[in-house]
């Protein structure tokens, strides 16, 4: 008896899958545990295991088709059996699907969104190794291929009129070079100055300009494109498609207002250069890697020390209009912003306020890595209680982040920076960094929220107390 | 008493329109020169080849005008010819041009020697008994005729050129075997003189390598003025028959047709001068008869150059003068590119004239470069009308993209003085903008080259 595929849930939180491809033709035989496809989820594009064996007698999906949870991706029987009328049922399913029908969704589908990705960003230290969507769909939907070009203008074909001007150098000494090879440099944006003119006198022809890179020179076409591209649809991968969702869901739902403070991080600075040589003899005593704490592992000790002084930031909105409730967390699930080559993820540090600072920055940096490798489990992803994102490393001062559900409250953290600072009534360099604290009125009100930062920026201030 | 050998930093051997200026670029670049020839000064081009043919086309031209004289209001009633003139001009034209070599060899210290050069071993020539060493020795031997298989050159019922240039009465029935420009020019003369010339071409048109619209063209002119034109034919079983010349012209898929003629004469090619010199002896590499050259005209063998056409097509002495300079220059440590061969002009002097320069719409199309083409007729020019130089047209073809010139082909009256500006256009760089930009002298000729690049872009005024 032939046994129909479907595809599966490889998340928590996915409603459809992509195929990404097949691992299996048809003809092979597959057992169960068998990597049978690659599905693309809306976090990363993983391994289909079968549940069934058989062998492969009909694939129903290619590659980059998305279909609903449940629809029939392949058949599986024994060697010879006719599935025809399977197939023909299935394919009748998988049109409905695609037509927008109502995906065969599986009844117990969670309704409420797991949280999972955030908006903003922390620190991406190493390029992130591509591993999401690795092939993405090349067929696109037929409507969204650009209409055919409509036969180019003569006039926009045509040259220009008019003579290309002649080319001078930095110190607007005229250039040599042909009327034509003037002529190419302008239409491939390439900057004569300094090419070795082989024509008469060292004249710069035609011929020269083989090869050349467009002009670097800041000159009136600077930031002309040398080719007009085409727009281009693209389709979105299952994680934009989540990210875009999520994120509206929060902006429209939850109520945003913003608290910014800058501390002095003079102390700080210090603490983290003490602390760095102490794990650097260290690692050279056991001879292993020594770890280096970041201002953002300090700040987000910080935010867990604080945090548990102020269990009403360490809440979030939860349920209904008419069934509202506020979930004030039992300890700190601490959420962190990891940037992805097409996305983002927030790994969630669960009860947090159980590790050192050490300890945190270990963790924090096994779920990044794991993050970029896509390997994160759903439960390492979701439910955070506060969450932190830092665009310091991109030398952006400060921001705003929007809230990652469910937690209530995000600190968007500015880099550190050298500033000029007042201190008993003198001028003097320190050393200042930014945070901006985006709250949901629906569970934080400002004095709320204001008193958690005072208390932040004590901690920061003096962040010997981190240590404890 | 042993001679004291001869030494010399460039010989060049032959003394026609490369030799001569190859010698005399290296002698004003301060070489030690010499120039071998062993005929006249000048070689065939001032001799044999393109000058006394000048000289008679212009002749056979003023003669078709005397018999239009009536147009011009003229009364010349009988006009006759008196051939030994109209020859003897042409010769008279060659010798003071073969005198001038002279003495430019004189004024710019180039040695002339006489006699014929022989490759001892590179570096080493030798003329009869006499030594002479070169550092740099440079080919010019030019070609010569290439005969029919099995008929050779008797300069009575089989010619070449230089028989048809010394010719002491005009044929009265007169086969053309190729349709090349020699073979088209002295179709013209003859015909214009009162031969029955028919022309005979293996190709599908005359003047092959031009454009076809200008082929075409001419065939019709040349058919009006009364030369019989057999295009895709060849002449099989060319024999000399007692008086007569016989011949089977076979065309593809037609019956052959026996013919009959006073004289044939054959323009199907030239053959490079490259025996008895001691070139493949001395390692030089030949390929069919050819001198092989890369585009700084060397020989596999270094210091020895060939320019012209002992080394090949196109057969043209501005080709060759142009390679001559080139190697001399060179050999003088000159840096320099050589020159693109698509910017040597074509010239036809037929009337109507034939000249191009670039490559011809056909080329294009199957390259499948983007262009754009202008014509302009001689007819809507003010000039050619005054001259009663209706025929023809000038043909501009450009770079769709950047304006480049692609090809200018030009038939009709001083075609051949025309394409100078279109050769130093394209050779240049230059665009349509600047040609457009150009101001042409009114009224001449050459405003037919500005309105057919203004065609190409839309700009025309007067057509």
């Amino acid at each position: 008896m032939a046994t129909i595929v479907e595809m599966p849930r490889l998340s928590d939180t996915m409603t459809e899958g992509t195929l990404a491809g097949w691992k299996k033709q048809i003809g092979d035989m597959v057992k169960a545990g068998d990597a049978l496809a690659e599905i693309e989820t809306d976090k990363a594009v993983m391994v289909f295991e079968s549940f069934d064996s058989g062998v492969l007698l009909a694939v129903l999906l290619t590659d980059g088709d998305t279909v609903p949870l449940g629809t029939p991706m392949a058949i599986l029987g024994k060697a010879g059996e006719d599935v025809s009328a399977l197939v023909a049922d299935a394919q009748q399913k998988i049109a409905a699907a695609k037509a927008g029908g109502a995906p065969a969704a599986p009844k117990d589908e969670p309704e409420e969104d797991a949280p999972k990705d955030e908006p903003e960003v922390e620190a991406a230290k190493d390029e992130p190794k591509v591993e999401a969507a690795k092939d993405a769909p090349k067929d696109e939907p037929k409507a969204e291929k650009p209409a055919p070009k409509a036969a180019p203008k003569v006039a926009a074909s045509a040259p220009s009129k008019d003579p290309a001007p002649a080319p001078t150098d930095a110190d607007g000494n005229r250039i040599a070079a042909s009327p034509l090879a003037r002529r190419l440099a302008q239409q491939r944006g390439l900057d004569l100055a300094g090419v070795p003119g082989t024509g008469p006198k060292g004249r710069i022809v035609a011929d020269d300009l083989d090869g050349l890179a467009p002009a670097r020179k800041l000159s009136a076409r600077v930031g002309r494109a040398a080719k007009k591209v085409e727009d281009e649809v693209v389709r979105v991968t299952q994680m934009r498609k989540t990210i875009a969702k999520r994120l509206t869901e929060s902006v429209t739902q939850a109520p945003h207002f913003y608290l910014n403070i800058t501390i002095d991080a003079g102390r700080l600075v210090a603490l983290r250069t003490e602390l760095n040589d102490i794990l650097a003899e260290q690692a050279t005593a056991d001879g292993g890697k020594p770890l280096k704490l970041s201002f953002n592992d300090f700040v987000m000790r910080g935010c867990v020390v604080a945090l548990m002084k102020h269990p009403l930031v360490n809440s979030g909105w939860e349920g209904t209009a008419s069934a509202a409730g506020i979930r004030r967390f039992g300890g700190v699930h601490l959420g962190f912003a990891v940037a992805l080559p097409d996305g983002l993820i927030s790994p969630v540090i669960r009860d947090a306020q159980e590790l050192g600072i050490v300890e945190l920055a270990e963790k924090t940096r096994e779920l990044a890595g794991r993050a970029r490798d896509g390997k994160l489990e759903a439960a390492e992803y979701q439910g955070n209680s506060f969450c932190v994102s830092n665009l310091g490393m991109f030398g952006i001062d400060h921001f705003t982040a929007i809230i990652n559900a469910p937690a209530a409250c995000i600190l968007a953290v500015g880099a550190l920076v050298e500033a000029p600072v007042v201190k008993n009534g003198q001028l003097a360099v320190g050393q200042r960094m930014t945070m901006t604290l985006s709250c949901d009125h629906r569970v934080v009100d400002g004095a709320t929220g204001a008193a958690f930062l005072q208390d932040l920026r004590k901690v920061l201030e003096a962040p010997t107390i981190l240590l404890v | 008493m042993a001679d004291a050998t001869e030494s010399y930093d460039v010989v060049v051997i032959g003394s026609g329109p490369g030799g001569y200026t190859a010698a005399i670029r290296a002698a004003q670049l301060k070489l030690h020169t010499a120039c071998i020839e062993r005929a006249e000064l000048g070689g065939i081009c001032l001799n044999w080849g393109c000058i006394p043919t000048k000289a008679l086309l212009h002749t056979a031209k003023l003669w078709q005008e005397i018999g239009h004289g009536d147009q011009y209001g003229f009364i010349v009633e009988a006009p006759k010819v008196d051939w030994t003139k109209v020859i003897g001009r042409s010769r008279n034209v060659a010798k003071r041009l073969s005198r001038g070599i002279g003495s430019l060899f004189k004024k710019y210290g180039v040695t002339p020697i006489e006699g014929e050069a022989r490759l001892e071993r590179p570096g080493v020539l030798m003329i009869g008994e006499r030594r002479i060493e070169a550092k740099h020795i440079i080919l010019a031997t030019g070609a010569r005729p290439r005969p029919m298989p099995g008929l050779p050159f008797d300069g009575d019922k089989v010619w070449h050129y230089r028989h048809a240039l010394t010719s002491t009465a005009v044929p009265q029935r007169m086969l053309i075997v190729g349709a090349g420009a020699i073979g088209c020019e002295f179709a013209y003369f003859y015909n214009a003189f009162g031969s029955k010339v028919t022309l005979v071409e293996v190709a599908p048109k005359i003047l092959p390598i031009e454009d076809d619209e200008v082929s075409a063209t001419l065939e019709r002119s040349l058919t009006k003025q009364g030369i019989e034109i057999r295009t895709s034919t060849r002449a099989m079983d060319l024999r000399v028959d007692g008086d007569v010349v016989r011949a089977s012209l076979v065309r593809e898929g037609q019956d052959p047709l026996a013919f009959e003629a006073d004289v044939v004469l054959i323009a199907i090619g030239v053959m490079g001068n490259t025996d008895g010199l001691g070139l493949s002896e001395n390692g030089i590499v030949l390929d069919k008869g050819q001198v092989k050259i890369d585009r700084d005209c060397q020989t596999s063998i270094a210091g020895i150059y060939a320019i012209g056409d002992c080394a090949g097509a196109p057969w043209l002495a501005h080709k060759a003068s142009a390679e001559g300079v080139h190697a001399a220059e060179l050999i003088a440590g000159h840096k320099k590119k050589p020159f693109d061969p698509t910017n040597i002009p074509s010239c036809t002097y037929t009337e109507p004239q034939v000249a191009s320069v670039g490559l011809t719409e056909q080329a294009l199309k199957a390259a499948g470069t983007e262009y754009k083409v202008g014509k302009f007729p001689f007819l809507a020019s003010g000039k050619a009308l005054a001259l009663e130089e209706k025929d023809g047209f000038v043909k501009t073809l450009f770079d769709a993209k950047t304006g480049a010139v692609l090809g200018v082909h030009i038939i009709g009256a001083s075609a051949t003085e025309l394409i100078a500006e279109m050769t130093l256009a394209r050779t240049n760089e230059l665009t349509e903008a600047e040609i457009l930009g150009t101001i042409h002298a009114h009224p001449t000729l050459a405003e037919a080259l500005h309105e057919s690049v203004g065609a190409a872009f839309g700009e025309g005024i007067n057509f």
